[in-house]
């Protein structure tokens, strides 16, 4: 054991009581990429919120006269193939996509979290079946899986829709995360200091909530990042089932892919949602990068 | 490792077995079978079909008919195609597939990795910055725009690349990027992450601390740690770039395995449902194996065998 | 710009070194096709072929290639559709229109050089008839004597059935009842004639799926042979020196092409890999209209586009209902603004001048009207109008139209309805449990005749599927199938259509119009409501 790694233990055990969360929010405040993209987020998710009282069109009425119109002053990201306003649809569909997109995620950013690390720290044969079932979920036929939640909760309310929607997500998206996660749990179970903690007499709890996660937390954060847009498409492809928000009512992602299919003659259809979906990737990026730096144990003494 | 190894074949037969009595249970269950059509098939008709493929059969014996084509490893005739059997396509798909999915993947680690590397080594620099952002453009931009937006540049405009195809090497690079693009965008983010990771562990610390050199710290200590997250990642990553090729080989008129995984869910397509499900069960069972070995590889102090 | 600009970005960067290799592989890979000099057609053709055996496939896809494939009794004229000699060189009808009798070309022969007997048609028909064969167009054969119960099992001796080969040239036909439209029936690929000696050699009589429709096993009668079956990838066929037209046959070979995505083939077309594409792009169509108005070609369609309702659910059980949502949907418009492509607007369901018949009743685009009835069922102004859903399967064009429509009634008759899609399998299974408030729908006529429309909404109609019934409906659509007076045939139907029209169980919109790009290299080649080409008429520049 070397002088270092207690000297760490001490250290960290010292910090946590006293300014972690403070430490971190300072830390990420100081940030101005983070800072940045956590305020056009918010920005987003607010527009979102307040979408009804904000859009200056009906998401519905329709206008077929008219048709598609590049933008304009009356219609800012122009209108669409049936004559709607494209900015009022782009702010409903951050609705669905915004809400899908963290609910999804965090969902399986929870199970897998936990899933993965539980099956790394515990190891042998509770790893062995957690991970095999891991494989079950991976190999089942999703589209099946889909059209068959779809027909046993036969619905046309958007709320059962919606749920039924991240249960679907979340049934394949925590797969990866916990493979992830477990991998990174195992590596770091054999470090030093977690040897450390254990000859220190520190119970399993605490040593997976105050030194295991913290310590696998950049690939968790990075890989939520990821997940996001991966669910925000992936809701396009479900609606395509039959699962999901029905028409008119739309979303980022079924915005998108109608946009591809009018890409030369009607551009500004794929170009506002692709870059407002760009845009709050890329903040989101920005954020969890500032958060895995502020949240990281090692980073005051860097 | 050989003990390691019988262990995991041994846990593959649960596997297989919950996988095909799922699907087995799901493909029954769903509504609609490989005969409805638009104008109904007449009764008599439905019913001599029905006998043809043994549909008439009460389920259990359906199930164990089933059963017993997997361990003969034969699925018998498609139920869409007719004059074809499911172990013919899987086979005459199976080339094209692979080979896209292994440019694809070769794409997506070389770029992936080398630029997280560089990015996670050059933190909060321009180096950094660019190919993380370009990572998130990849991300963004997913294979139904990238590859349409390819294809409308580089073969419409510009004339460079066929449209279609899977013959010439001409026609094999579009293809390889548009799938390959949104891996190396996940790659290069995991191995930026993971790297950030090992080098602000304590070991690299005292390396460098010694006065190791940058490049030893790096190639002896930092990258088998740096590389877990990728590493766990490729498993599934694989054996979804095989089976998970569908919108690419759509887009791109590739005549592979993807499209007909795809296709046997809609056409409820028993055997071939069947057929492509055990056939990618096998392929993520033996690459996340593969993957597991590689990460006691890179840390030989795991053993997966024990609890602590 | 933000997201092309990355892409842009980044496909310099990836161009960077991969030009080098693209510069030196680019003139060796275009334009393969057509280099060695021989005339090849390239033909986008949607979906994989479920197969090539004409007994057992049912799709369109397969209907292009089979014909190439495959000659049957009678051919057709490439322009009118009018019946011309095929594998027949001519034929008689009795006085009473029941028996027919055909007269095969001399040199008729197969690919193998066997020649094309009357008894091979009697044996293709036999098996085509056969119950254990399971096919599903057997119902073409029906209206030949006999021809049903055995189909259904109850007659089992095959002589009894009123197909005879009189001696190897001849061939005599008789029909349960004068059909007018016998010929058009011949010109489907259901009732094509196999080769006996290639279908026995692979297996039995009635085994559905053998290896003989495989490159090298094939054995066909029509103006082109197969070569290649590659699966999601081409069919290729060359032109056969056996078919006894040969001299006229001009194309060296086709090539069909599976291409699911019309954004793919529109492609393919732009760049040069297909001369005729199966579909275009909605958005597209404007575009080719405005700049290569040549090559867009919208013909007439035998199909409709409708929407069934289901008469059993809760407001729709009132005729007065079903007749005010169809005097509210605006037709002109969704041709004109959602659907673009010059269909035609239907207000009734079999489609104009189909066999020189057109409905006497039509429905009507008349909002006062509509809502006058829609007050008279109680729902004044949409007041207390239960919730009603639009089922639709997953397509944009039919979200696009199920939107419109779902519109036009929130804004004409104040009623809300919602939507809900749901996956091909899925919506066929919903739609034949009748497990729907209304759901979009098409038909597409099997032969040019009012009957091939109209006899799906007899009671319990295999294709019914709304719940609705009428005594008298059925009555007269039984009679016009009985009667040998064409006239008063035409006039039966006429009335059952008006009782149609009237009941309005299904919501007509508008007529198929069948729309592809064609290559200004093709020529020889006519649009027909049946969408039918017969390939040796074809030829390329």
């Amino acid at each position: 054991m070397s002088e270092l790694v207690l000297d760490r233990i001490k250290t960290e055990k010292a910090e946590k009581g006293r300014s972690l969360w403070q430490d971190a929010w300072s830390r990420l405040t100081k940030n101005k990429a983070a800072m940045l993209g956590f305020g056009i987020l918010s920005l987003f998710v607010l527009l979102a919120i307040f979408a009804p009282w904000i859009a200056p069109y009906s998401y519905e009425t329709q206008d077929l006269v008219m048709g598609p119109t590049a933008p304009s002053a009356s219609h800012w990201f122009g209108t669409d193939t049936l004559g709607r306003d494209m900015y009022t649809r782009v702010l409903y569909g951050a609705r669905i996509s915004l809400m899908v997109g963290f609910i999804a995620t965090f969902v399986s950013l929870v199970v897998g979290v936990i899933w993965g690390t539980v099956a790394g720290f515990i190891g042998g044969r509770v790893d062995s079946v957690m991970m095999r079932i891991v494989d079950i979920m991976y190999s089942i036929p999703f589209i099946l899986l889909v059209i068959l939640l779809m027909v046993m909760f036969n619905s046309s309310n958007n709320t059962v829709n919606l749920l039924l929607l991240f249960f679907s997500i979340g049934a394949v998206e925590w797969l990866t995360m916990a493979r992830i996660v477990r991998g990174q749990v195992l590596n770091i179970r054999k470090m030093e200091f977690i040897e450390a903690c254990y000859s220190m007499g520190l119970s399993n709890s605490a040593i997976i909530f105050r030194h295991l996660i913290p310590n696998v937390l950049g690939p968790i954060i990075v890989y939520a990042t990821l997940t996001v847009p991966t669910v925000m498409l992936l809701e396009a492809f479900l609606s395509f089932l039959g699962l999901g928000v029905q028409p008119p009512m739309s979303s980022w992602g079924i915005l998108i892919s109608n946009g591809v299919e009018n890409m030369e003659e009607y551009p500004w259809l794929l170009l506002f949602p692709g870059l407002t979906f760009s845009a709050t990737l890329f903040s989101l990026n920005f954020l969890g990068d500032g958060l895995r730096d502020a949240l990281d144990p090692k980073a005051s003494k860097d | 490792m050989l003990k390691y190894t019988i262990k995991r074949f041994l846990e593959a037969i649960p596997v297989m077995l919950i996988v095909i009595t799922l699907t087995f249970v799901m493909m029954k269950t769903a509504p609609g079978g490989p005969f409805s059509k638009e104008k109904k098939v007449p009764d008599a008709v439905l019913e001599a079909l029905n006998q043809r493929y043994r549909l008439d059969q009460p389920l259990y014996i359906q199930y164990f008919d089933t059963l017993k084509n997997t361990v003969k490893g034969d699925f018998g005739p498609s139920f869409r195609y007719a004059g074809r059997t499911v172990n013919e396509m899987i086979l005459e798909g199976l080339p094209e597939t692979a080979e896209l999915g292994l440019y694809a993947l070769l794409f997506a680690l070389v770029l992936g990795i080398s630029s997280g590397i560089i990015a996670a080594l050059k933190k909060n620099t321009w180096l950094d910055y660019i190919p993380m952002t370009i990572s998130m453009a990849g991300i963004c931009v997913p294979s139904f725009l990238l590859g349409p937006t390819l294809v409308l540049f580089f073969s419409i405009y510009l004339g460079w690349f066929p449209v279609t195809g899977w013959d010439t090497p001409m026609q094999k690079i579009l293809p390889s990027i548009t799938l390959g693009a949104a891996y190396a965008a996940f790659i290069a983010r995991l191995a930026r992450g993971g790297m950030l990771e090992i080098l602000a562990q304590d070991f690299i610390r005292t390396a460098r601390a010694k006065g190791v050199s940058e490049t030893k710290v790096l190639l002896k200590h930092a990258l088998k740690g740096g590389m877990f997250p990728v590493v766990s990642f490729l498993g599934p990553a694989v054996a979804g770039l095989l089976a998970g090729g569908f919108v690419v080989e759509s887009i791109f008129q590739i005549p592979g395995l993807g499209r007909y995984y795809i296709q046997a869910a809609f056409n409820r397509d028993y055997t071939m449902i069947m057929g492509t499900t055990v056939f990618l069960a096998s392929l993520i069972v033996f690459f996340n194996f593969v993957s597991d070995v590689l990460l006691i590889w890179m840390n030989p102090k795991l053993n997966f065998g024990k609890a602590k | 710009m933000n997201m092309g600009l990355n892409k842009t970005w980044k496909s310099l960067v990836t161009l960077g070194f991969m030009g080098i290799l693209a510069s030196t592989v680019i003139s060796c890979t275009k334009s393969t096709s057509v280099a060695d000099g021989k005339k090849i057609l390239r033909i986008g053709n949607g979906t994989e072929l479920q197969g090539l055996d004409p007994h057992i496939v049912t799709g369109v896809p397969e209907h292009h290639v089979i014909t190439a494939l495959f000659e049957g009794l009678v051919g057709a004229n490439p322009e009118t559709l009018a019946p011309e000699p095929g594998a027949a060189k001519s034929w008689e009808v009795s006085k009473d229109g029941k028996t027919y009798t055909f007269t095969l070309q001399d040199n008729g022969k197969w690919s193998n050089g066997d020649p094309v007997t009357a008894d091979d048609f009697v044996y293709s028909w036999k098996r085509m008839l056969n119950p254990a064969l399971g096919a599903e167009y057997a119902y073409m054969l029906h209206v030949i004597k006999n021809a049903e119960e055995f189909n259904k099992g109850t007659l089992k001796d095959f002589s009894k059935v009123g197909v005879v080969a009189k001696d190897p040239k001849t061939l005599v036909v008789t029909l349960r009842a004068p059909t007018p439209y016998f010929l058009s029936l011949l010109m489907h690929y259901s009732t094509f004639p196999v080769h006996k000696g290639t279908i026995e050699k692979f297996a039995a009589f009635e085994a559905r799926d053998t290896k003989w429709t495989q490159p090298g096993n094939f054995v066909g009668n029509g103006p082109f042979n197969l070569t290649k079956w590659e699966l999601n990838k081409v069919i290729s066929v060359e032109k056969s020196p056996t078919y006894w037209n040969a001299a006229i046959t001009k194309l060296d070979g086709i090539d069909f092409f599976p291409v699911e995505l019309a954004q793919t083939e529109e492609r393919m077309y732009r760049s040069g890999e297909l001369d005729k594409t199966n579909v275009v792009p909605i958005h597209k169509i404007d575009t080719f209209k405005k700049e290569r108005p040549k090559e867009y070609v919208n013909a007439p369609y035998l199909g409709t586009y409708f929407y069934r309702v289901n008469v059993t659910r809760k407001a729709l059980k009132d005729k007065k209902v079903r007749q005010a949502l169809a005097m509210s949907i605006d037709r002109q418009a969704i041709v004109d603004r959602v659907s673009k492509a010059g269909e035609i607007p239907a207000f009734a369901f079999t489609p104009p001048n189909t066999a020189g018949y057109t409905s006497p009743a039509q429905t009507k685009y008349d909002l006062e009207a509509a809502k006058k009835l829609l007050a008279e069922a109680g729902y004044a102004d949409g007041k207390n109008f239960p919730s009603v859903e639009i089922l639709y399967n997953t397509l944009e064009a039919h979200r696009a139209i199920a939107e419109a429509i779902q519109q036009m009634w929130k804004v004409n008759l104040g009623i809300n309805v919602s939507l809900k899609n749901q996956e091909w399998k899925v919506y066929i299974d919903s739609q034949q449990k009748i497990d729907y408030d209304i759901s979009r729908a098409g038909w597409i006529g099997d032969y040019p005749d009012p009957n091939s429309f109209l006899d799906m909404w007899v009671t319990n109609g295999g294709n019914n599927n709304t719940g609705w019934s009428n005594k008298k409906y059925d009555a007269l659509i039984k009679e016009a199938n009985t009667t040998g007076d064409m006239k008063k045939r035409m006039e039966l139907f006429g009335q059952a259509e008006t009782i149609l029209m009237d009941e309005m169980p299904i919501l007509p919109i508008y007529t198929y119009t069948n729309k592809y790009l064609l290559s200004e290299r093709v020529i020889g080649w006519y649009n027909n409501i049946l969408d039918w080409h017969p390939y040796q008429y074809v030829d390329v520049r």
